[in-house]
């Protein structure tokens, strides 16, 4: 990581091809729950990448690529909600988060719908932790970093948010 | 801080696949970062622009005009400026007057000594109510 974080400050343009290849499904995914908008995910994810590259020199310092990679990507999603504040903000529907929600097989389709309403339930902070650790693929301490919050706080949205998922899924199992 | 155990996670939820990127969205981010890398670079080559020789010249002499007036401006309002000897006439001093002079020119002297002495007050005193008049109006003097 530390050889890929020197190639980008160089200004390699096939060090950000490696760092697209190794990230950008996880912060797509990100920034969908985020903006609930895949559209404007793309857009993001893309001035995401600007981002890096303006601020290049920095990474050759930087410990996880990927979650520099996901701090940046949150500071544009909340740019970006910040600009539209006025108007409602849009929940990602299931199709918009996981293949399974466009499947042939109603099961398959039902459990994807269900995490997505479930989702739905959590506070947006713990929203944010839960996809964060789950699709992010980032540790607690780097979601910490991220987040600007303090590991234990993120620790405990994070059991929380975990709590209340599987409350939701036995109450519905048992209907 | 717990540990990192994703085992937490409820286990109907663990086999579902999210969303990718789509396809599209990679050619057209890297061709974004290709482009402002490579304007990055022409701005960092760019040679510097030499100014040319008129500007140079024009800098230099707005410099020496600034330094030339700074020095009129302190050669003026030197300690021993004559301007305000000559504004401010002061009287010949009595005691020097009676000590060089014959008696009996003596009392002539002090006398004309004292005169001018008055006389000198009364300037004094039109001069400084000419300052009091001039600071409690903002009207310009016309002669």
């Amino acid at each position: 990581m530390g050889d890929l974080g020197k190639r980008l400050a160089r200004g390699e343009v096939a060090a950000f091809a490696e760092l697209y290849d190794l990230c950008a499904d996880r912060l797509h995914h990100y920034l969908v729950s985020q903006l609930g908008s895949r559209d404007d995910a793309d857009e993001v994810l893309q001035e995401t990448f600007l981002r890096l590259v303006r601020g290049r020199e920095k990474l050759a310092g930087v410990e996880s690529i990927a979650g520099y990679s996901f701090m940046v990507a949150r500071n544009e999603a909340l740019r970006r909600l910040a600009a539209r504040s006025n108007e409602n903000r849009r929940r990602a529907e299931a199709a918009e988060l996981f293949l399974e929600a466009t499947h042939d097989d109603h099961e398959v389709r039902e459990v994807a719908e269900e995490l997505t309403m479930a989702l739905a339930r959590l506070r947006p902070e713990q929203r944010e932790v839960v996809e964060l650790k789950c699709y992010g693929g980032l540790t607690l301490a780097e979601i910490a970093d991220v987040t600007a919050a303090p590991p234990g706080t993120v620790a405990t949205r994070y059991r929380t948010a975990i709590g209340i998922l599987r409350d939701w899924f036995s109450r519905t199992c048992h209907d | 801080m717990t540990d990192d155990r994703t085992d937490e996670w409820p286990d109907e939820l663990a086999h579902l696949s999210p969303q990718k990127a789509p396809a599209d969205l990679r050619p057209r981010v890297l061709t974004a970062v290709s482009e402002a890398l490579s304007a990055a670079t022409n701005t960092t080559d760019a040679p510097k622009r030499r100014k040319p020789r008129w500007e140079r010249a024009l800098e230099l002499a707005t410099a020496a005009s600034l330094v030339i007036g700074i020095g009129m401006n302190l050669w003026q309002a030197r300690p021993d400026a004559t301007w305000r000897e000559q504004a401010v006439r002061r009287p010949p001093e009595a005691k020097a007057l009676t000590a060089k002079q014959p008696n009996g020119s003596a009392a002539r002297a002090i006398a004309h000594a004292d005169a001018a002495k008055a006389d000198a007050r009364t300037s004094w005193e039109r001069y400084h109510q000419l300052l009091r008049d001039l600071a409690a109006t903002t009207a310009t003097f016309k002669l």
